[in-house]
């Protein structure tokens, strides 16, 4: 389970990387979206939208379906349920 | 006879506080899951029910005396001050349960509101787990009427995949470069570079890809 201080390190790191926002927030907002799929309506670079979606998992934000980030449905994870409500 | 009917009605209060607590937990998790069929396939969504529904019929029992509602007293209805308890009762175990807690000491010695929190976020995540297994199995079906229309079909497949990606930001080139490696390939390596470049189609755009199928078979 997440702790408090995961949570306000997540929401540091959110709040210090607008991208990484941007990307986060369009996932929690979908009903279903992957990475080709974030590309498509955040037009953003496939390239640079892996870097993003790599540090959103290792952060430990978001999950996917598939070890390929582009190719995977991305979900946040629960940390990523919790931040989001924190940082909203 | 009579205690038939008093077993009746009671077990009738009870389906309607456990209804409304599902309903109140579908609610709530819809807008971050968006699938009701996701929702009520999630094993955790059903032990958060199952806690908050004991709960909810604890708090039930405890607004309501033997016989009678205190509702009654104020609405001239006997089903209406039925669910208006209920909905009281409902409300009351969410609105505590979600932001209880007890210090002792400036210490807190209990944190109901972050052990719901935690629980709340793990079954939200395996909702969405859920939904995301679903849409892959949706788009899995497209996949495969896909592959058998653009194994036979060079030029549908170099169509389709080139608007679909070229959309989602992928270089010309790059595109280029998979479907000339997919042309020169034989056997296996031919089968799963196939597979690679229609599996992208609909995990890319699901409804777009839909609509391909759609016209490709017609």
């Amino acid at each position: 389970m997440s702790s408090m201080s995961s949570v306000l390190s997540a929401a540091e790191y959110l709040k210090t990387h607008p991208a990484a926002r941007q990307v986060f927030d369009a996932i929690a907002r979908a009903s279903s979206i992957s990475g080709w799929g974030l590309a498509k309506s955040l037009s953003i670079q496939p390239d640079d939208l892996q870097m993003i979606l790599q540090d959103l998992r290792t952060e430990g934000l978001i999950q996917a379906d598939t070890p390929e980030l582009l190719d995977a449905f991305l979900y946040p994870s629960a940390l990523g349920f919790r931040t989001g409500s924190f940082v909203s | 006879m009579r205690h038939f009917a008093c077993w009746v009605m009671e077990s009738s209060s009870y389906f309607g506080l456990w209804a409304m607590s599902l309903a109140y937990l579908v609610f709530d998790f819809f807008p971050q899951v968006k699938s009701v069929a996701a929702i009520l396939t999630t094993p955790a969504f059903w032990i958060l029910w199952a806690v908050f529904g004991f709960l909810n019929a604890i708090a039930f029992g405890l607004i309501t005396t033997r016989d009678t509602l205190p509702a009654a007293a104020i609405i001239n209805a006997p089903h209406l001050a039925l669910a208006a308890v209920q909905f009281l009762s409902t409300i009351g175990v969410y609105s505590v349960l979600q932001s209880f807690s007890l210090q002792f000491a400036g210490q807190r010695v209990v944190d109901v509101e972050k052990l719901v929190a935690s629980f709340r976020a793990e079954a939200l995540e395996a909702a969405r787990a859920r939904k995301v297994a679903l849409d892959r199995g949706r788009a899995g079906s497209i996949e495969a009427g896909l592959r058998s229309i653009y194994k036979n079909d060079f030029q549908a497949l170099t169509e389709d995949y080139t608007r679909v990606m070229h959309l989602a930001g992928l270089k010309v080139e790059t595109i280029e470069a998979q479907l000339n490696a997919y042309i020169q390939s034989a056997g296996l390596e031919r089968e799963l570079r196939l597979t690679e470049l229609v599996m992208r189609i609909p995990v890319t755009d699901m409804e777009n890809a839909r609509r391909l199928l759609k016209r490709r078979r017609a």
